[in-house]
């Protein structure tokens, strides 16, 4: 048997698996594709395979044309027989149109597929349609809607949440800082994990400058221990953060028809 | 403004958006005004002390958020 041969045949008929998976995963879950195991690859890219290859040799059996797998296995032995590579050569334009459709298929079916669980917010209600792009998760306030956890929304819906606001905690020389600002944008790395996070209006204070609690359970106030810092957006790296807090805000009308912050509840 | 929930205040997800931002358009056009987008942020710190504060916008703020949302509406 060729080697070369029978792997780039094996490599053809995984095609439509490659292509459905690469468009399942795009844009916030474009990392994933890269993420996952050699294995876990394999077999995400195995069964779509098998899958369109089967319906694209019944369906073309149902329409009337034949496809002959003892071409395939003759070619791909280790003695093919010229008659096959003849047989391949003369149908070649019905071999590539068989071919190309189910490739183009299998992209369109994995780009739908993935839009049908987002938009029916399945990867939220199963588990088994989640992506692992859990900062996703958090960073959009969707874990809300998951089943297993213990904090649901009650009157608001995970589309309310107008804006989040974070706080960092951050060390420096030795000193821990507290920054906080509203999110307005994120990075992953190349693993899937966090790299940056980016606030703006940020400020920022020492962490030992923490609000006094009177003893009605009110913070006193410690805003003038606050550092503002200037500027459109405060990049902060994941790896020197020592934790994260995530607040997710909607903003209602008050009496006096202005805007007013309000936690998601 | 009208008290009304509109698109102009939800991160909706469609079939053909499956990718929500991380604010709602109303919050991002106030975030892209320097003066409104640190009251929003001041609003938030005075709510954490327990304070009421609301954000007074700026008229072209209030103008442009009011423009996005018959734009969304008539959409």
């Amino acid at each position: 048997m060729s080697i070369a041969l029978s792997t780039l045949v094996l490599f053809f008929l995984l095609i439509p698996g490659i292509l459905f998976r690469r468009f399942y995963y795009t844009e916030e879950f474009s990392r994933e594709y890269f993420k996952e195991t050699f294995f876990a690859i394999f077999i995400a890219t195995i069964l779509p395979s098998l899958f369109f290859q089967f319906l694209w040799y019944f369906s073309a059996k149902f329409i009337g044309f034949h496809v002959d797998l003892y071409t395939l296995g003759d070619i791909v032995s280790s003695n093919p027989s010229e008659g096959s590579f003849q047989n391949l050569e003369n149908s070649a334009v019905g071999v590539l149109v068989y071919n190309l459709s189910m490739f183009l298929v299998a992209s369109f079916s994995g780009y739908l597929i993935k839009r049908l669980v987002r938009s029916r917010r399945w990867d939220r209600k199963f588990k088994f349609f989640r992506f692992q792009n859990s900062w996703h998760y958090i960073l959009k306030g969707e874990f809300f809607d998951f089943p297993r956890t213990e904090i649901i929304l009650e009157e608001d819906h995970v589309e309310d949440i107008e804006f989040v606001f974070i706080d960092a905690v951050l060390e420096l020389n030795g000193n821990a800082y507290l920054y906080d600002g509203i999110l307005v944008d994120y990075e992953l790395s190349s693993d899937g994990g966090l790299e940056t996070i980016s606030i703006t209006n940020a400020q920022r204070r020492n962490l030992f400058d923490d609000s006094e609690i009177s003893k009605n359970g009110k913070k006193k106030d410690n805003s003038s221990k606050y550092y503002p810092i200037t500027g459109h957006i405060l990049v902060l790296k994941y790896a020197e953060l020592k934790n994260l807090n995530f607040t997710y805000y909607t903003l209602d009308f008050d009496k006096n028809e202005e805007l007013i912050p309000r936690l998601v509840k | 403004m009208s008290n009304n929930k509109e698109q102009i205040d939800k991160r909706n997800i469609s079939f053909w958006n499956t990718d929500s931002p991380l604010t709602s358009r109303r919050v991002s056009i106030i975030l892209n005004s320097p003066k409104d987008s640190k009251k929003l942020a001041d609003a938030v710190r005075a709510l954490r002390h327990n304070e009421h504060s609301t954000i007074k916008l700026s008229k072209e703020t209030k103008d442009r958020i009011h423009a996005e949302a018959e734009k969304l509406k008539s959409a």
